[in-house]
């Protein structure tokens, strides 16, 4: 069993780089044990030689973001993990349930650490695409939801200069908060396909989201989102209490 | 009529007393919390000495320059600390909602060493603005806000006009630009300083208060100057890959803060300004 450090230190290696976009969020508050995971690392027939030019956005359901990121590590990509949500109590009060990403993280690093990736392989990006899913700010429940936001993400100009030409979305759509990240890296000249079920490459036009490089758009999604202290999002909705006057009060717990 | 007055203040003291509390609490808890694997030490250490240097430039201005009645009050003092506090709350909120600039998100979280820059010299900017107008005699707290509020809106204005022709927040947030980073962070003390300036003086009206104001005009040239300095770097990265400008913009920084510094010092005082005597005219042909 190992620590959250070296785990977290498995997942992003000092030496690598793009280390510095990991999220440690979901580590700092990964549990002791977290159940067991078997790992099932589906197969990469879309993607058998790595390509220096390329950058993968991973945007899957739970553990299967994580299964296709170690597929991809054994290729030669280096996964970099951006979960941004933190783990609640119990699986049960988490409104995303992050149980299975937290596993498959913990089972996979060992995988991860057998391989021998290069300091400067193309990364893949991983997200949950059920990180918005459920209704948020349900009074008892743990709300984890999160977004990703264009400062979580290398940017256009920053990609280019290491040589990425192109952008290949693992995803069966296009979900609203990371096309504000790709219509930055479209407007500079980078390539955007998308890699859904059937597993063929198609280049697509990503279209204009709303609130696009409005400076109030961060402010504006934060605010739906509950915050952690340490970092990332992740809190207890307050119960409304009935007082001795017949009135609700929130209380947290 | 005294009775109001006091009561009214009494209220302000209890609702900064509430906002400093909570903006303390927002400060410092992320600050202090446990994180494990996080790299970025420095960055807790900056953001955990800002605010207690900001209470010590406002203490300073409230012991020294205040007006007569609140230099010597104790009650008065912490009333306009505590004021002052609640003020930092706004502006560094304003900062993450209008300029995008998050001290929590892009400084803390993200490890953004460029927004760290620009929030450390627009929280101090901030700090400048609201000592200034503490500077000078006046009738009450209503004084303060007044004029603070009008070098507030200044210097949010200016910074969003900078960001509209040379899109400063996204170059600092997104491109994690250190020397768009330095260049604007010391920008907005620089500005902070003058706008600090202007909002100094004695208290005679609303309207003189405004007049006097235009003193800080000098603002302008330093927004403009910085927007042509930006241009320049805009025009530097698209033709010249590799960007390292960060002795460059450290050189900037020192000019502008400089710069700011002696027009403080070189300006002369509101009455002997020609503005001031024109703007006064029609004042008085107004009231006649």
């Amino acid at each position: 069993m190992k620590d959250k450090m070296s785990l977290y230190k498995i997942w992003a290696p000092d030496n690598a780089l793009w280390t510095q976009w990991t999220k440690p969020v979901l580590f700092a508050s990964l549990p002791c044990n977290t159940g067991d995971c078997e790992l099932k690392p589906p197969s990469a027939d879309h993607m058998q030689m790595v390509d220096y030019n390329a950058v993968i956005i991973v945007d899957l359901p739970g553990k299967e973001s994580v299964d296709e990121g170690l597929v991809l590590a054994q290729c030669g990509y280096r996964p970099v993990p951006l979960y941004n949500g933190v783990y609640g109590n119990s699986k049960f009060s988490m409104i995303v349930d992050v149980q299975g990403i937290a596993e498959a993280l913990q089972e996979g690093a060992d995988m991860l650490s057998s391989l021998n990736i290069r300091a400067d392989a193309p990364p893949v990006f991983l997200l949950d695409s059920n990180r918005m899913t459920g209704q948020g700010k349900q009074p008892g429940k743990y709300d984890n939801r999160w977004c990703v936001f264009p400062q979580d993400m290398p940017s256009a100009s920053f990609l280019l200069k290491n040589g990425i030409q192109k952008i290949i979305v693992r995803s069966t759509r296009i979900q609203e908060d990371l096309a504000h990240i790709l219509l930055r890296y479209q407007n500079q000249g980078i390539n955007i396909f998308l890699c859904s079920n059937d597993e063929i490459l198609k280049e697509i036009k990503v279209s204009k989201p709303s609130l696009f490089m409005s400076f109030f758009y961060r402010f504006k999604v934060t605010l739906g989102l509950s915050r952690n202290a340490t970092g990332g999002f992740g809190a207890v909705i307050p119960e409304p209490q009935i007082g001795w006057s017949n009135r609700s009060y929130y209380w947290y717990g | 009529m005294d009775i109001l007055l006091y009561l009214v203040e009494f209220l302000v003291f209890i609702v900064s007393i509430i906002c400093s509390f909570k903006f303390l609490v927002k400060w410092y808890e992320p600050l202090l919390s446990k994180r494990p694997l996080n790299r970025n030490k420095s960055a807790r250490y900056i953001l955990g000495l800002l605010p207690i240097g900001s209470f010590c430039v406002i203490l300073f201005t409230l012991k020294m320059l205040a007006s007569f009645d609140v230099v010597d009050s104790f009650i008065y003092i912490s009333m306009y600390m505590v004021l002052g506090i609640a003020w930092l709350f706004l502006g560094a909120t304003l900062m993450s909602c209008v300029f995008d600039l998050s001290w929590l998100d892009d400084a803390l979280n993200l490890n953004n060493k460029a927004a760290l820059i620009a929030v450390v010299g627009g929280f101090l900017g901030l700090t400048l603005i609201y000592s200034g107008a503490n500077i000078g005699n006046g009738p009450g707290w209503w004084c303060v806000v007044f004029t603070g509020g009008l070098g507030l809106v200044a210097w949010i204005v200016l910074g969003l006009v900078i960001n509209s022709c040379t899109k400063t927040f996204e170059r600092i947030t997104v491109e994690r630009d250190i020397g768009c980073g330095i260049r604007f962070g010391s920008y907005l003390l620089a500005s902070g300083i003058i706008l600090a300036r202007a909002c100094a003086g004695d208290w005679t009206s609303f309207y003189i208060t405004l007049v006097e104001f235009i003193d800080g005009w000098s603002v302008l040239v330093l927004a403009g100057i910085l927007i042509l300095v930006e241009l320049y770097y805009i025009h530097k990265a698209k033709s010249n890959k590799t960007n390292n400008a960060i002795f460059g913009s450290i050189f900037l920084a020192v000019v502008f803060i400089a710069m700011a510094i002696t027009i403080v010092y070189l300006l002369p005082p509101t009455s002997g300004n020609p503005i001031y005597r024109v703007a006064l005219e029609v004042f008085w042909s107004l009231h006649i």
